[in-house]
């Protein structure tokens, strides 16, 4: 970590557990994973290694039961998000947390029309702050304060690039495509000016050319307003792509952390090495791709050493039995795997 | 061998929704043809035009030289025994409540191919062709991963050993790991069983690495056919340029974003039904011919066809 980036979001050592019909699945397991102010952050991984539980555990919306946190502990701007509650939560995600989630469908309501709904949305975040007088002794009328959230969405509208935003904010959300309403969505999440944007796979249902656009848009909004974002994906193309620094999940750790071009250009952990050898590239003749062998271990009863270890050609005994320590091969850029402990850089 | 020709084959539901618009192609027999194309575009109604599964509104279906559109159900069974599909997703497209036994061995059930001990031996060598292991015939489809669900679904679709396997985004809904395994699990099976593909994906990487000829679909019709070497290389199509600009590279060093790409999309930029049907998202569409006459899909170079006014033939480098 260079000495001038100031971290947003620390997530230290969180073991989080799930309690199920079948047992109680250990579904994070020490995850450790800094996001500095400005950051673009793309978290990647394959379903169920634990991504989307570990970013929404920033705005703590993983409901509980059924899930557990065990250890650790998740300091958004320098405060431990699990230690609080009730006014106090809502509090700090109306003034710093915006959030996309995946699939645009279900996203909006679909009884309401865009302008019900973003309406709400403003009011709900600015009631929040009326609510500890981050605006005592100056309340508006209710009509004015409608009309005044009104105009706001509609700018918000019209940044994320609805056209006609004006004629537009009255439609329903099956009036809109895909694409139209994960920019509604967009907008809804930046309307309270958040310092973090959590994005949750916003691209995984919608075609590539509308993808595109998207990105472009997420892409814009960081220079535009003082944003820091957290882009889950399964997509390691759309990382590379949009983001500075990377994160790749395996079975709920943080195995590879580091900056999107050196983490790809030179994998170091053999999953990630595997996961960029599984996508399909234009130099790999047909019938030649190679997979990762095997598949996710259930959680329920989770290797005892490193999680990666039953599919891993490079793996020892020492793997099966010890959970690895994360090294850093370079200033920035971590790998939890004993293969690189002889790189490790002496603090 | 041709094995399939489609000629000028329409569906339209309720009277105005052009889903396949004048579809034509051919497909050689073990080739891997790809269709690709954007969710709306067509695709999926293509594949279960092919067997009957819904019916044509017009145009012609040759299976073997033989035209399908006017047999009556009875005759088209054992045409539909040589032509299986492979659903998208392995999670709503098996039965939940019942088992891998039920669910391979229920194709050769209907078709009356086989029951009893002789059935149970072909579901074994199935599961163990698709990589399932064989004592697993009474587990639910629940108790298995989704790449393991969708080999089941692949091996329901081959025991009936047909010609012609059309694969609707066959890996669409798995992680890329597991991906890479099916996707090489239908290779082995296409180089021992002799199959015929019909690959239907929206994803390009897969097509590049999977197929042999692809056609792109756009809002119902062919916009630009040909060998995947040449298209991938020298894209003719408006369309097929943006779409091979916009799939986000893993390779940090290729800036996708900084490039301008198509505007808007289907539902925000509708076609009126005159004139090119991709002009009103195309980037470089002119007043005139692009928004009066409905370009023909007519032949670049060798072994490539588009469907616009602005490929000239005689610019194409061959």
């Amino acid at each position: 970590m260079t000495q001038s980036a100031q971290p947003l979001v620390e997530i230290r050592d969180l073991f989080t557990e799930m309690v199920t019909f079948d047992g109680v699945s250990k579904v994070l397991n020490g995850v450790n994973l800094t996001i500095n102010k400005g950051d673009l952050l793309g978290l990647v991984g394959e379903t169920g290694c634990g991504k989307s539980v570990t970013a929404m555990t920033i705005p703590r919306l993983v409901p509980q039961p059924p899930a557990r946190y065990t250890r650790g502990q998740v300091l958004f701007r320098g405060e431990d998000m699990l230690t609080k509650q009730g006014e106090e939560l809502r509090q700090t995600r109306a003034q710093h947390i915006g959030v996309v989630f995946q699939d645009p469908m279900t996203g909006l309501n679909p009884v309401f029309t865009i302008e019900q709904q973003m309406v709400d949305a403003i009011l709900t975040r600015q009631q929040s702050l009326h609510a500890t007088g981050f605006f005592r002794g100056w309340l508006p009328s209710n009509r004015e304060r409608r009309r005044q959230a009104r105009e706001r969405a509609i700018q918000l509208l019209r940044r994320v690039g609805i056209p006609e935003p004006e004629k537009r904010i009255n439609a329903y959300p099956h009036q809109f495509s895909g694409g139209m309403r994960q920019r509604v969505l967009i907008a809804m999440a930046i309307s309270g000016r958040p310092d973090l944007l959590i994005a949750d796979e916003p691209t995984t249902a919608l075609d590539v050319s509308v993808q595109a656009q998207i990105l472009r848009l997420i892409a814009e909004l960081v220079r535009e307003i003082d944003l820091t974002v957290l882009l889950i994906t399964h997509n390691i193309g759309v990382v590379a792509q949009l983001c500075n620094r990377i994160a790749v999940m395996y079975a709920g750790n943080v195995v590879e952390s580091g900056p999107t071009r050196e983490v790809l250009n030179a994998p170091k952990h053999p999953y990630t090495q595997g996961l960029l050898q599984a996508i399909p590239s234009e130099d790999i003749a047909r019938g030649e791709l190679v997979g990762v062998a095997g598949s996710v271990p259930s959680l329920l009863t989770p290797p005892p050493g490193c999680r990666f270890a039953p599919r891993c050609a490079h793996a020892t005994d020492r793997c099966l039995t010890a959970f690895p320590r994360t090294i850093a091969v370079t200033s920035q850029h971590e790998v939890a795997c004993v293969l690189h402990e002889a790189e490790a850089k002496t603090a | 061998m041709t094995i399939l020709e489609l000629r000028n084959l329409t569906k339209v539901f309720g009277g105005r929704v052009r889903a396949v618009d004048d579809v034509s192609l051919t497909i050689e027999a073990g080739a891997t043809f790809g269709l690709l194309g954007e969710s709306g575009s067509g695709k999926s109604t293509l594949a279960r035009l092919i067997p009957r599964l819904i019916e044509p509104t017009s145009g012609e279906i040759f299976f073997e030289g033989k035209p399908l559109q006017n047999l009556r159900e009875r005759d088209l069974r054992p045409v539909r025994e040589q032509i299986q599909i492979v659903f998208q997703n392995p999670f709503s497209s098996l039965n939940p409540r019942m088992t891998v036994r039920e669910l391979i061995g229920e194709p050769l059930y209907i078709h009356k191919r086989a029951s009893g001990a002789a059935l149970d031996e072909q579901v074994r060598e199935m599961m163990r062709l698709v990589g399932l292991n064989p004592e697993h015939t009474n587990r639910f489809p629940h108790e298995f991963s989704g790449g393991q669900r969708q080999r089941i679904g692949i091996a329901r679709a081959i025991i009936l050993r047909p010609k012609l396997l059309i694969l609707d985004e066959p890996t669409s809904a798995l992680d890329v790991s597991v991906q890479a395994q099916v996707l090489n699990l239908l290779i082995d099976l296409q180089r021992t069983l002799h199959l015929t593909y019909l690959l239907i994906t929206h994803d390009l990487s897969v097509v590049r690495y999977m197929c042999d000829d692809v056609a792109l679909m756009y809002l119902g019709s062919i916009v630009e056919q040909g060998t995947v070497q040449r298209i991938f290389r020298q894209p003719a199509h408006p369309y097929t340029q943006a779409l091979l600009r916009d799939i986000p590279s893993t390779d940090p060093d290729q800036r996708m974003l900084e490039s301008v790409s198509l505007e808007a999309d289907i539902v925000s930029a509708p076609w009126n039904g005159q004139g090119c049907r991709f002009s009103p998202r195309c980037p470089v569409a002119q007043i005139g011919e692009c928004k009066t006459v409905e370009p023909a899909l007519v032949e670049v170079t060798t072994g490539q066809r588009a469907a616009c006014h602005l490929v000239k033939p005689h610019l194409v480098t061959p």
